[in-house]
């Protein structure tokens, strides 16, 4: 295989018909940087039907091109016609890369079709380095459970795969290009061969309080958490600060409070105006999935490694430091 | 009957995990080996269909002969065979590589109509297993798996339950079909004495590559891994904040509330 | 009776230990009027003085003495009966700063520790030496000083005993300011669970001993609570010498296993209800050790009456077991009001006593959850009630009047897992003999002649 006759990145747009889910943009935003560097175009592609206004924000991100899928199979979600529908674009049309949303079902299917292809598969860089010498995308990630980071290649094989957690990357669009070329392609996938058919959907009740993503204020607490009785003052704290309580992954395997308040790598990737981080040693893949403006760190621990990614921190025992914070606000 | 194979890894366990500070490198010494913490909840699930409908588990892992352990820990809690895939040939594989050779000792051994994984592993937490062995054993998949509702044996199919960010879908598959499972309906079982004691006699028929007719060298391993880690690094640490003393606990907060009007 | 805190004994405080060290007024953080005991009410010290050497709290001894006020000793306030809470005003004490270890004896294989130092770490630092510190109430953020004030145990007391006997010795400070050094004598042993009403521990050395090489956790499942308890007792009189011997009833781990959502021990078995599960732990040289064990406690079983024999050997399981057994009594205060009753009680009557707590409870509309080391007789007994505190207090006195007298009655003692405190005060004099009790206050008086050491507490 000649990896210089694969051309083009490619960013997956996964959508409800409705709406772009935001982690196309925020990759189509960050594969442009990467396809400024190598020289390849950045390539947008969307089964299905879209509005125009949603086609629009993608252009806005700078894209060079869309590939705009219609046909049967796309109507919902399956793993079939999607990975049919990227095996048959790959051979095609040759990319050097494909970036998938890290959604539960963007995992879904990109290792499926990676497979169909003999390609690799990567999942959850946390930033992505294009190498001009070797002219291979490097996927950086927390390994071992955030010990360490690792560099990941694919430097024989294309196309080069990666799905990418939503959050990871900001939305920043650049403007859009003065040409964008725009291919339609019809790729039907025959619904009878589709092996899994939909019963029924049962959406969650929307609970503002797990809606942590979208808080400005983010009050955190780690393994430090000396018990669960306490957690009913960081829940105050929060409330007084106008903000959400959210959580490490030590906190949801210790089962006091429920993994959609995990924030981290292999949960939730929160940007808030204010983070405060109590008891949290600081494990990078906790500290790379908070992009806070301001970044307040309490731990007992001068030495933890948290005290880095902080704008101020005090050292101290976080109960105390939250009873204090609690009495101040409400002294205001 | 039935025919079921649950997809097992033995793991460090990496919340023992150091790093040594002067070189960089994770200390791997002392770390316990464990079943993969969500492999136990898949396997639950496996044991549930076999006591509702009447199955025969098999169970398959890939890794150094050790890796044994993890598979009596396994038999003892219901499933009936095992298999050890463990060769020098097969290390240093990717999930690519890996999902090959995992499935190639499986076709040896039966044809099978469910396959369970955990839907990640503590050490890779790639995700990718379950997919990749979908599409190697040309089976339907369910990632994200929570409930196996129903089997219907004439039709061929199940009902089950999946979990996505925004809620629960309901779905209706083919078999063959492989799940990932999520842990939220099958707690981890634990073995009586009486498996336990048989799971230390019972056979695990270990395949190394050679006994393993027309597999493709090229696709084992390193050789056969598309994925490669030209380097690890210790994280960058950013220059530390600055840290608040200001005499008391209340005086640092009242400074930091300042801070963070500002 | 004590004379307030002046401005003058702040000032003489604040020259020994330093200016930041000595809180007054609205400086003092909530957390020193109360510790971890359920509907326990608040009472403020008038100052907190954390101290960082022997030679400080000496001092400190010696000026309170003589300004007549008392003082009350904390760690991590993580006791159960009030015995750190300051009832009286007076000085809280505060060693949460010393939390040093001073040294590690390699021949000796002890452990100098200052008694701020916590649990969790005393026994990481006795791992690291590969070496074990046995006494576990569960709450590991506890400190050791707290631990030696209560003479903790927790499960494994059966096998290992409690706090007492792993100090080796202890640097103790006296009410009067006066420092001694005490080794494994009968002063040593009264301080030891005396919860600072006798002197002031500075200082303690611990010995550590070798973990066992292998281990593995069994639950046997029972029908009811008698035929557990009566099994363990069979079990303990047996050759096999498990280190851990714990009746857990199927109440008490629903409950916790519902708020943890970590459902580990049993609760049906084929469709029936399980009553009650015993824990227990054998270890063993190797693994062929604890095999020929296992066997024989399943020849045993049906003697037994056991259900089953479940087998936790991964420490990933054990791990959990371990976590929803901590749990225990920290998922009970999700209920609206609750209580707890920590006694002692003869292995051969807990399941009376239990029974006799359940048919109480029932009476009077409350859940009652027990859990209890059979192998040393602690027994944890949880109420739990969905009305009220104004209405729960008055049921739960009197439930809590008619167990502890049922307890005395059965030979048991009142004291339990986290000392007396002064939640237990009353029920202690009614439980023990006029012999007992003199004797007790006969301590006190000969230690600490003018009362100023946590005052309140277990006697006075």
């Amino acid at each position: 295989m000649d990896k210089n006759n694969f051309k083009d990145m490619w960013v997956y747009v996964e959508h409800d018909g409705k709406n772009v889910h935001p982690v196309a943009l925020e990759l189509c935003c960050e594969v442009r940087k990467l396809c400024d560097k190598s020289g390849d175009r950045l390539v947008a592609v969307v089964a299905g039907q879209l509005p125009q206004t949603e086609i629009e924000k993608l252009e806005a991100c700078g894209v060079d091109g869309l590939i705009l899928v219609s046909g049967t199979g796309y109507e919902r979600y399956n793993t079939e016609a999607y990975t049919n529908l990227f095996t048959v674009l790959c051979k095609k049309y040759k990319p050097s890369a494909v970036f998938v949303g890290g959604t539960t079902n963007g995992r879904d299917f990109a290792p499926r079709f990676a497979a169909r292809l003999e390609t690799g598969c990567t999942s959850d860089a946390t930033e992505l380095i294009f190498n001009e010498e070797t002219r291979d995308i490097e996927f950086v990630e927390p390994a071992a459970g955030g010990k360490i980071m690792a560099v990941i290649t694919i430097p024989v094989l294309r196309p080069q795969v990666g799905t990418i957690r939503p959050g990871t990357f900001k939305y920043i669009p650049t403007g859009k290009k003065a040409e964008v070329q725009v291919i339609r392609e019809e790729i039907s996938f025959d619904p009878a061969q589709i092996r899994s058919r939909l019963l029924g959907f049962a959406a969650d009740a929307f609970d503002p309080e797990l809606d942590i993503a979208g808080s400005d204020t983010i009050v955190c607490v780690g393994n430090g958490l000396k018990e669960e009785s306490s957690l009913a003052k960081y829940r105050e704290l929060a409330a007084l600060l106008g903000g959400k309580l959210a959580c490490t992954r030590p906190i949801v395997d210790r089962e006091l409070l429920p993994y959609k308040l995990q924030v981290g790598q292999s949960g939730v990737m929160i940007k808030p105006k204010l983070y405060i981080g109590f008891g949290i040693s600081g494990a990078v893949n906790h500290v790379t999935g908070v992009d806070a403006e301001k970044f307040i760190a309490v731990n007992k621990d001068p030495d933890a490694p948290i005290f880095n990614y902080c704008d101020y921190g005090i050292v101290g025992d976080m109960d105390e430091v939250c009873d204090a914070m609690i009495a101040a606000l409400k002294n205001k | 009957m039935l025919k079921i194979l649950v997809c097992v890894k033995q793991v460090p366990d990496v919340d023992q995990m150091r790093m040594d500070p002067a070189t960089g490198n994770l200390i791997r010494a002392g770390v316990p080996a464990i079943l993969n913490p969500l492999d136990a909840n898949a396997l639950s699930a496996a044991v549930k269909v076999k006591e509702t409908y009447g199955a025969e588990i098999t169970l398959i892992t890939m890794g150094p002969p050790n890796a044994e352990a993890v598979l009596r820990e396994c038999l003892a809690v219901g499933a009936d065979k095992a298999i050890l895939v463990t060769d020098r040939a097969f290390g240093n594989a990717d999930t690519l590589a890996t999902s090959y050779s995992i499935v190639s000792a499986a076709k040896q051994v039966d044809k099978f109509d469910l396959i369970f994984c955990g839907k990640e592993t503590l050490d890779g937490a790639t995700g990718q297993m379950g997919s990749q062995l979908a599409e190697r054993f040309d089976a339907a998949q369910v990632t994200s798996a929570s409930l196996i509702k129903e089997i219907d044996l004439e039709k061929n199919s199940l009902v089950v339950e999946r979990e996505l960010e925004t809620g629960i879908e309901t779905l209706e598959v083919q078999m063959p079909c492989l799940f990932t499972m999520e842990k939220t309906n099958y707690p981890v079982r634990i073995p009586n004495l009486k498996g336990k004691l048989a799971a230390k006699k019972a056979p695990v028929l270990t395949f190394t590559a050679n006994d393993i007719p027309d597999l493709d060298r090229n696709r084992i391993g390193d050789p056969g891994s598309p994925t490669k880690v030209p380097r690890m690094f210790p994280p960058v640490m950013p220059e530390p904040g600055v840290i608040l003393n200001e005499g008391s606990v209340e005086a640092n907060v009242e400074k930091l509330l300042q801070l963070i009007a500002e | 009776m004590f004379n307030k805190v002046s401005a003058d004994l702040i000032a003489r405080l604040r020259a020994i230990v330093g200016e930041k060290q000595v809180l007054e007024g609205d400086a003092i953080g909530a957390d020193y009027a109360h510790d971890e005991l359920p509907g326990g009410a608040a009472h403020m010290p008038e100052a907190v003085v954390v101290a960082n050497s022997t030679e400080a709290v000496a001092a400190v001894l010696k000026l309170c003495s003589e300004a007549g006020v008392a003082v009350t000793v904390r760690g991590a306030g993580t006791g159960r009966a009030g015995g750190s809470v300051p009832v009286n005003g007076g000085v809280v004490l505060s060693l949460k700063e010393m939390n040093n270890i001073v040294a590690f004896d390699e021949n000796a294989g002890t452990l100098t520790v200052q008694p701020g130092v916590l649990l969790q770490d005393v026994k990481a630092e006795a791992e690291k030496h590969g070496l074990y510190y046995p006494p576990d109430p569960g709450e590991k953020t506890a400190t050791i000083g707290g631990n030696a004030s209560t003479n903790a145990g927790g499960p494994c007391a059966v096998k290992y005993g409690s706090t007492r006997d792993y100090v080796a010795d202890a640097v103790v400070v006296l009410a009067d300011g006066s420092i001694s050094s005490l080794s494994e004598n009968s002063a040593l042993s009264a301080v030891l669970g005396s919860e600072g009403t006798l002197g002031v521990i500075t200082q303690l050395t611990l010995k550590l001993i070798e973990k066992p090489a292998c281990d593995v956790i069994l639950f046997l499942p029972f029908m009811d609570a008698e035929s557990c308890i009566n099994a363990a007792i069979k079990l303990r009189e047996s050759d096999f010498a498990p280190a851990i011997l714990e009746y857990l009833d199927t109440d008490m781990v629903e409950f916790s296993g519902n708020v943890t959502g970590n459902p580990i021990f049993p609760i049906e078995m084929d469709g029936e209800r399980v009553g009650a599960t015993l824990m227990l732990t054998i270890e063993g040289a190797n693994d062929d050790e604890l095999d020929e064990k296992m066997e024989a406690v399943a020849e045993l079983a049906e003697e037994l009456e056991c259900l089953d024999i479940l087998v936790v050997d991964t420490p990933t399981l054990k791990r959990d077991t371990w976590d929803a057994h901590d749990a225990f009594h920290t998922s009970t205060e999700t209920a609206k009001s609750e209580d707890e009753l920590n006694v002692n009680v003869p292995a051969e009557n807990m399941a009376e006593l239990v029974a006799f707590a359940k048919a109480q409870g029932e009476e009077k509309g409350l859940k009652v959850l027990t859990y209890g080391h059979v192998g040393s007789g602690g027994l944890h007994i949880h109420v739990l009630s969905d009305s009220g505190k104004a209405e729960f207090a008055p049921e739960m006195a009197e439930l809590a009047g008619a167990v502890y007298a049922k307890c005395a009655e059965l030979g048991g003692s009142i004291d339990g897992e986290y000392g007396v405190g002064y939640a237990k005060k009353a029920y202690l004099k009614a439980a023990l003999s006029e012999e007992q009790y003199a004797k007790l206050t006969a301590e006190k008086a000969a230690f600490d002649p003018k009362g100023i050491l946590n005052p309140g507490k277990i006697t006075v």
